[in-house]
């Protein structure tokens, strides 16, 4: 336009001056080299190599850097890792790829694939390509001392385990021959063989009783473990044929098993009572805490006293250790409440009590007001 | 109210006061009632001021034991409200109902019952998991930590997708091994946990609880998978199965698969399709997951017998028979002194060693010679 305009002006056709619109101006820069020397202009380094080492479709191996770079223009992808300077290596031998990952779609990936044709990212969904990388040792001397060795922490654990195995092997043996005095008593004439069986069944239940199963699960599980290892055994050929194998279940079980599951019981402390069915055993619960609680309650508690309270109470089979360890504060209390006759010193004086005479401050919840007994000797359960 | 005689506010109503729908058992449950009878007077009739709530054990603490102020009176006004609204919900359940819309009505209507809320707080091993509301109760225990720990167990060590492709788990899977007699691996495992051979070498007891109703005998897959067994060959590992269970019928309550099952010879004939082969990983060889999944049996009876395929595949299986991943659980092994022993006890050979360091052998592809 402007062009136009001052053509027309040239040319005279119209008098008027544009003012408006400026000519092009292009502004120039020109060289400012300094002629001398400078401090601060000498900086220029060499170049850094950066970028990638190997291509799309390499076979790289496990520590070969595949990208150098500042940041992370490229990240690290499946079985690669990436390190302080950003520099990303293969953790795995494999082909290198560059990819995008869906999760993350601003970022390049760099990864290894384990074999030639497996594209990566790795569907969400489908398993791991893993590659399991250790080679079996071969020779049987050299197998032998690698199986043989041990980690720092088994070798310094190894003492206090095999202790540990002694002592349980030591206990579950004196346990045995307890055992099989007992039960012989209590079962009468049996082979040799027969009883070995029914000492081994009970040691089992004794010590599945340790871990707080119950008589009838703990009978179960040792009947399972017999006849599972029955069975492990006719796998190893150990046992003839599928009937002998049937035949021994079948004498374990009559001879054993039913023989012994309602007659015999063992609890947690390793004592050997009658078996008793779980209704018997609730009776058995109900009559002792009545007699409890007619025998000893609000009465004074001396040495004999206390033992056959606590021969109740741990009257093998009947209370749990939890059901014990409550029983036993109920019944068997330090100091026995000041309601219990006998236990209260008439008069005394609260300041020179007297011999045999303990002063105790109660606080009393119905008057509220704290009280001051005299407690004669009586009202302190002996402690053995 | 009792008039007691001295300041401790004692509770005064319940089921021999009131003849309502919370004390009347003619149509609901039994098992809706309290469990302990020891505890009943306590929570519903009121505190014997003389020997206090038997809740408590130590004899001076429940002498020393006060209720809150006013508890009576907010209590009775309490229990009275939540009894007429429960009252209004059991008379709208009627048999055109459908089963879920029973079910979530029974639960609206005893979610606020002392008793139940008393059951669950204090027994939930003996609950009745037949009632709707025991098992609401029980879902939102499991959600508010157990499943969000099996589900970070199976997604961090790679169970997810290294077996099955994902998981929405709608049962809860608890397994143990009762054969042990050291109180450490006794109890019900933890997801992930790394134990010796010894420690797993009988048949795991599992409890797999359904939290919504279950059809009479719905029929159940349990698959025991070892996703690590090496494999040479390729220098990759390949997948075995170690102990399968196919049309297992369970219910609500009747939810273990254990020893007292399996001792059962008619049920170890129709339901063990593979008998269990503990994990016994060889020198070297790392650690291995025991990938225990549990699937529900959307077609009915599975016929097919499991192949003696060595590289089995639990995906394809599954959806062949169309079964329903519905939960899971994973323990780990790896070589320890006890694993020379159970491998003699199961027939075994000795197990390959391993070099203790990691050799850079590329992965042979599959049907290819040994030269990369």
């Amino acid at each position: 336009m402007s062009l136009l305009k001052s053509i027309a002006d040239l040319t005279g056709k119209t008098k008027t001056l544009s003012i408006g619109s400026a000519p092009y101006f292009n502004q120039v820069r020109n060289a400012t080299k300094r002629a001398a020397g400078s401090r601060t202009n000498k900086n220029d380094t060499a170049g850094r190599r950066l970028g990638p080492k190997v291509h799309e479709g390499n076979f790289v191996k496990p520590g070969q850097i595949i990208m150098r770079q500042r940041g992370t223009k490229i990240h690290p992808g499946e079985n690669t890792d990436i390190g302080r300077d950003h520099t990303i290596f293969a953790m795995e031998p494999g082909y290198v790829r560059f990819y995008y990952d869906p999760f993350h779609p601003l970022r390049k990936y760099v990864g290894v694939s384990l074999t030639r044709d497996l594209p990566l990212p790795h569907p969400h969904f489908s398993p791991r390509s893993r590659r399991f990388g250790y080679e079996q040792i071969i020779e049987p001397e050299a197998a032998k001392q690698e199986e043989g060795h041990m980690s720092r922490k088994e070798y310094l654990q190894t003492p206090e385990l095999k202790q540990k195995a002694e002592e349980l092997e030591e206990l579950l043996s004196n346990k045995r021959t307890e055992f099989k005095t007992e039960i012989s008593n209590k079962l009468g004439e049996s082979t040799e063989n027969l009883l070995n069986l029914i000492v081994e069944r009970m040691v089992n239940i004794y010590q599945l009783s340790r871990v707080g199963q119950s008589i009838e699960e703990a009978q179960a599980q040792v009947t399972f473990n017999y006849i599972y290892d029955l069975k492990l055994k006719l796998n190893r050929g150990e046992i003839k044929d599928a009937d002998s194998f049937y035949s021994l279940k079948e004498y374990y079980l009559n001879n054993v098993a039913n023989a012994t599951n309602s007659k015999l019981a063992v609890d947690s402390t390793g004592t050997i009572f009658d078996y008793l069915t779980p209704e018997q055993v609730q009776i058995k619960q109900a009559e002792i805490i009545k007699q409890l609680e007619n025998d000893f309650t609000g009465k004074i508690i001396k040495l004999e006293e206390k033992r056959s309270i606590l021969n109740l109470i741990e009257t093998p089979g009947i209370f749990t250790k939890e059901k014990q360890a409550q029983l036993k504060s109920v019944f068997l209390p330090r100091v026995l409440p000041v309601t219990v006759p006998g236990t209260i010193a008439d008069d005394f004086d609260p300041k020179k009590p007297g011999k045999g005479v303990t002063v105790v401050r109660i606080f009393d919840d119905k008057t509220k007001e704290v009280k001051t007994y005299g407690r004669t000797q009586n009202a302190f359960v002996p402690q053995e | 109210m009792i008039s007691s005689s001295y300041a401790r506010p004692l509770r005064y109503l319940g089921r021999y006061y009131s003849t309502k729908i919370w004390s009347d058992f003619s149509k609901r449950s039994e098992t809706l009632k309290l469990i302990d009878p020891k505890y009943e007077k306590d929570l519903l009739q009121g505190i014997n001021p003389d020997q206090g709530p038997n809740s408590l054990v130590q004899p001076d603490r429940r002498l020393a034991y006060h209720s809150p102020v006013a508890i009576d009176e907010t209590f009775k006004l309490a229990y009275e409200y939540l009894e007429g609204e429960s009252a209004k919900i059991y008379a709208k359940i009627d048999d055109k109902k459908s089963v879920e819309e029973t079910d979530r009505l029974l639960v609206k209507a005893e979610q606020y019952n002392p008793e139940v809320l008393f059951n669950i707080e204090n027994s939930p091993t003996q609950i009745d998991r037949e009632q709707p509301v025991y098992r609401k109760y029980l879902q939102e225990k499991w959600e508010s930590h157990d499943r969000m720990l099996s589900m970070q167990r199976l997604e961090q060590l790679h169970v997810i997708p290294d077996t099955m492709p994902t998981l929405d788990p709608k049962v809860e899977v608890k397994v143990k091994f009762p054969h042990n007699t050291v109180l450490e691996f006794s109890e019900w495992i933890e997801p992930g946990t790394i134990l010796p051979a010894f420690a797993v070498d009988k048949p795991p007891t599992i409890q797999i609880q359904e939290f919504d109703r279950v059809a009479e005998n719905s029929l159940y897959t349990v698959l025991l998978v070892n996703p690590d067994t090496p494999d040479l060959e390729t220098n990759t590992f390949k997948t075995t199965l170690q102990y399968a269970l196919t049309n297992v019928p369970l219910s609500n309550s009747n939810n273990v698969v254990g020893t007292a099952k399996l001792l059962d010879d008619d049920f170890a004939k129709q339901h063990v399709a593979r008998e269990y082969e503990p994990l016994v990983p060889e020198k070297n060889a790392q650690l291995q997951r025991a990938c225990l999944w549990v699937f529900r049996q959307s077609s009915g009876e599975i016929k097919a017998s499991i192949g003696e395929e060595d590289n089995f595949d639990i995906r394809e299986f599954a959806q062949s028979n169309s079964l329903e991943a519905i939960g899971a659980h994973v323990w780990r092994q790896q070589f320890d002194r006890s694993v020379n022993q159970v491998r003699q006890e199961y027939g075994l050979p000795n197990g390959r060693v391993f070099h203790r360091v990691r050799k850079a052998h590329p992965v042979i592809p599959a049907g290819t010679s040994n030269v990369v």
